[in-house]
């Protein structure tokens, strides 16, 4: 009862038009008024304490910074420069490079707010310029974004393995294939939407001449660069997925140095469009997670999965159930705190039912990527929307309704289909 | 009485959360369903491991199992110092030694000392072939506390402090090349990155399982007794399950391609004469509490 | 940095600039430190074999601050996060007295949660917590940036609600 007027107020303050972190945290406070009254408010500084001092979620400032400075500098317009004449003959053309761009710094990042708010800060700008439409660009870069944690490294799945003492390795290797085949599904997608909308993507006429093509490629240079000094300083051993950021913002400033683009306005300017949009995400994931104390205070998340276990569910409708009680609780939870709250509970069920602990890693990573990308409290579409003032967040859940669609689509594939996730791992370690 | 209860485990299977689990059913059920806890795992609430014993001494939680608290009871950690335990005997004969200490630095934080359980001693795992203490030179070990980074420094190793969920990864590439944990404990999820054990105890960690000090004196003394009863009975069971754990975990690691490598002679004898000046200078240094509390462990322990 | 306070953001008065200012070079100096720090221990483990032992505490207390200092900036540049296709709809007068209604609640949100969290650093003050690190950061220190954070909040909400009152014009 008490879950349902929280939420209830969350939606309402949200569609009201209060500010999302706002709405958050009064709806949150009242969660925990209606719980335990005012004592309740006792836990709050410990609490706000415990949410807020993360040094993982020091990838998000250090992400966006390196991306600020790469906008700043003109070396991402160079980019896209560089690869436009490349995609001109795919039908929805640079939007591929937010696959692909997202695809790369999954592959660098742990997480999937980073991913999201490194390649927006750059696309959004660079490609509303070239007159692509605004929610397609929008979508496909959250739906990109949540391939930060199926794609390895992988924060969620290395919590996901301590919960399960499932293996890391495997998991990590379980999630690579099923990551690229979502990323073909949405340039699938991308390309038939601009097939059937011509108006969404820009029209190029003028052939691309050799001189061009070879232009283009220089102008690819920097930006390759950076990619191999951040991969490799991870894959070599030098910097952890979180640390990458760091590294990356200092390659991202030598480029610009090396390209005579660095002044002392570029580093001030870049510092405090970062500080103002990471302080906008972060605080987003701050309020969600004192949402989430609420939530699992109230034991609202572990009734639900009561439900699902009293109901003896059979395999066939076992999974699907999980994917509704998720979806449920991904509207109005923070990804890990679903998991803590969820996984342990299960597992047990899982374990009568026979289900593949490796299977299932993948199958609840693919679920929170869900939750991250469902309103009312998805943070993924509010990185996306903090890239721009002027992209609104309505516009991104607009936009990224139809990937949702794809998304829970490859779902239903992968419950149909475990190979999907499974083959590679056993390739790898059963020989 | 309806009390939170939580711990810093997340993990639903592991010796510490069932015990706790037991613990809470057995309360209730002596007591007639009248005190009541619920029990949250880690994580699930957003109270950061290291701020539990503060949590319980706040009354935000009513009754927690804490293996984080030495910043909150830093007299805790003579325990913890590298080389000082070697066995489980000599564990039982310091724990005794501490436990006084122990119940007046949770009181001070207004919390009720309730027992404990210990995990299986820490040993080293490596992604290198190590044989003896002198191949920790110039590989970079991830250490949890400055002792133990004193431990590894003074072999030659790099002592390097490492969020916990970049500990996978970070083996995986190199950027570190070892950990200090229990059989039972981080290699359960990191084994797989680690294909050396070298058996050599560093120290022990342990838990202490605590209650609100105004929530506990507004118990009737029978439900307290109970409690503390309870308490008593199950955390050497969970000490018992961990060393079980211990030894199950070792055999799996081993036949999933581990090389564990016995203890080398003279390791130890050399390793107790690096570090029994540094423990003596680690107590001055922190004060004359210390100085007290580590003496009254060396005398029971006769090092 | 002028660029991130004066223009943009509408003003309550030069006391309400001056704070920002102040904020966006706190803030910005303790991003440019995160990456600074994070790279020195990126340069100590691979070339020196050796770690700071401070980099994940430093850098989470840096979390910390970037949250409120980046969410109050962010505030008050109107770039937090809102859906607006419904208050729009709204007239005129209604969405002010709904805008002022959400700021004053908002306000009493901040207040509750500073008021809170300034009671833990109380407690952790009076208990004499430490972090159990190498720098046994006394943690009332870090914990400060809550209360001091989310009283920014406050008053930068107060400043919203002034350019409120102050009528239509300037709101825009
Ligand atoms: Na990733
Ligand atoms: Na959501």
């Amino acid at each position: 009862m008490e879950s349902l007027l929280a939420f209830g107020l969350l939606i309402g303050l949200i569609l009201g038009g209060l500010w999302i972190q706002f709405a958050v945290a009064i709806s949150g406070l009242v969660y925990i008024y209606l719980l335990n009254g005012f004592g309740g408010f006792r836990a709050l500084g410990l609490v706000s304490w415990g949410s807020a001092n993360s040094f993982t979620l020091a990838a998000i400032p250090l992400f966006v910074l390196m991306a600020e400075i790469l906008l700043g500098s003109g070396l991402s317009g160079r980019l896209y420069n560089g690869v436009a004449p490349f995609v001109r003959r795919l039908p929805g053309g640079l939007l591929h490079t937010n696959i692909a761009g997202s695809g790369i710094f999954a592959a660098i990042s742990g997480g999937s707010a980073p991913t999201a708010a490194a390649m927006s800060t750059v696309a959004v700008p660079e490609l509303a310029k070239r007159g692509y439409d605004r929610s397609l660009v929008a979508g496909s870069l959250a739906a990109g974004g949540t391939l930060g944690i199926l794609i390895p490294p992988s924060i969620t799945m290395i919590i996901y393995a301590t919960f399960t003492e499932t293996s890391i390795a495997r998991l990590f290797a379980a999630g690579l294939f099923p990551g690229i085949m979502l990323a073909l599904i949405y340039s699938g997608y991308i390309i038939v939407r601009a097939l059937m909308n011509p108006a969404m993507t820009p029209t190029v006429t003028e052939r691309a001449t050799w001189g061009d093509l070879g232009r283009a490629l220089l102008d690819i240079v920097p930006f390759l660069l950076l990619v191999i000094v951040v991969l490799g300083s991870i894959y070599g051993g030098l910097a952890t997925p979180t640390e990458a950021g760091a590294v990356g913002v200092v390659g991202a400033t030598l480029i610009a140095a090396l390209y005579g683009k660095l002044t002392l306005s570029l580093l001030t300017d870049s510092l405090s469009r970062c500080l103002s949009m990471s302080g906008n995400i972060l605080f987003v994931v701050f309020a969600s997670l004192i949402f989430a104390y609420a939530t699992a205070l109230s034991g609202a998340g572990e009734a639900l999965v009561g439900v699902l276990e009293d109901a003896n569910l059979s395999r066939t409708t076992f999974l699907p159930a999980i994917m509704v009680v998720f979806a449920i609780l991904g509207c109005f939870m923070e990804g890990l705190g679903m998991i803590a709250i969820i996984v342990p509970i299960l597992l047990p069920a899982l374990i009568a039912l026979e289900v593949d602990p490796v299977w299932f890693g993948v199958f609840v990573v693919i679920l929170v990527e869900l939750g991250q990308i469902t309103p009312p409290l998805g943070v993924i579409l509010f990185v996306v929307a903090s890239a721009t003032s002027d992209l609104k967040v309505e516009t991104v859940i607009k936009g990224v309704l139809p990937f949702f669609l794809l998304i829970l689509g490859f779902i239903l594939i992968l419950i149909a289909f475990p190979q999907i996730a499974l083959w590679f791992p056993s390739f790898l370690f059963d020989g | 009485a309806d009390w939170t209860g939580y711990t810093y485990s997340s993990v639903s299977t592991t010796a510490a959360v069932q015990g706790m689990e037991r613990i809470t059913e057995e309360v209730a059920e002596t007591t007639d369903g009248e005190l009541d806890i619920t029990l949250h795992l880690g994580k699930t609430l957003q109270i950061a491991s290291s701020d539990i014993t503060q949590a319980v001494g706040d009354g935000i939680v009513d009754f927690a199992a804490d293996y984080f608290f030495s910043g909150s009871v830093p007299i805790a950690r003579v325990l913890n110092l590298p080389m000082l335990i070697n066995s489980e005997e000599e564990w039982a004969t310091a724990y005794d030694a501490m436990e006084p200490y122990l119940r007046e630095g949770f009181e001070e934080q207004g919390v009720v000392y309730l027992g404990g359980y210990r995990y299986p001693q820490q040993t080293i795992f490596t992604t290198f072939e190590i044989d003896d203490l002198s191949d920790l030179e110039g590989h970079k070990i991830r250490v949890t506390s400055p002792e133990q980074g004193q431990f590894i420094e003074s072999f030659g190793g790099g002592a390097i402090t490492l969020s916990g969920s970049e500990v996978p990864t970070s083996l995986e590439r190199g950027v570190i090349e070892g950990v200090l944990t229990a059989s039972a404990g981080g290699a359960k999820n990191w084994g797989e990155f680690l294909p050396y054990n070298y058996r050599f105890a560093v120290n022990y960690g342990n838990s202490v399982i605590i209650a609100n000090a105004d929530a506990f004196e507004a118990l009737p003394v029978e439900q307290q007794e109970a409690l503390r009863n309870i308490v008593s009975e199950e955390g050497p069971a969970i000490t018992e399950a961990f060393m079980e754990d211990e030894q199950v975990q070792m055999d799996k690691q081993q036949s999933a391609g581990m090389t564990i490598v016995e203890e080398a002679e003279g390791d130890s004898d050399a390793a107790l004469e690096q570090m029994q000046g540094y423990w003596t200078e680690w107590a001055e240094d922190k004060g004359p509490q210390y100085v007290e509390a580590l003496q009254a462990v060396r005398d029971a322990l006769g090092k | 940095m002028a660029h991130d306070t004066g223009s943009g953001a509408a003003s309550g008065g030069p006391l309400f600039t001056w704070l920002a200012r102040t904020v966006a070079v706190i803030g910005g100096a303790t991003l440019a430190g995160l990456v600074l720090l994070v790279c020195a221990e990126v340069f100590m483990r691979a070339v020196l074999n050796d770690s700071l032992d401070v980099v994940e505490e430093l850098a989470g207390y840096g979390v910390v601050l970037l949250t409120f200092f980046g969410a109050s900036l962010a505030l008050r540049r109107d770039a937090l996060f809102r859906v607006e296709f419904l208050a729009n709809a709204l007239p005129r007068k209604v969405l002010r007295t709904l805008t002022a209604l959400f700021v004053c609640a908002s306000i009493v949100a901040c207040a509750i949660l500073a008021w809170k969290c300034f009671g833990t650093v109380q407690s952790s003050f009076s208990r004499g917590k430490f972090a159990p690190t190498v720098l046994e950061t006394p943690l009332w220190i870090p914990q400060l940036i809550l209360p001091i954070g989310f009283a920014l909040l406050v008053v930068f909400l107060v400043e919203k609600l002034l350019i409120l009152a102050r009528g239509p014009k300037e709101t825009s």
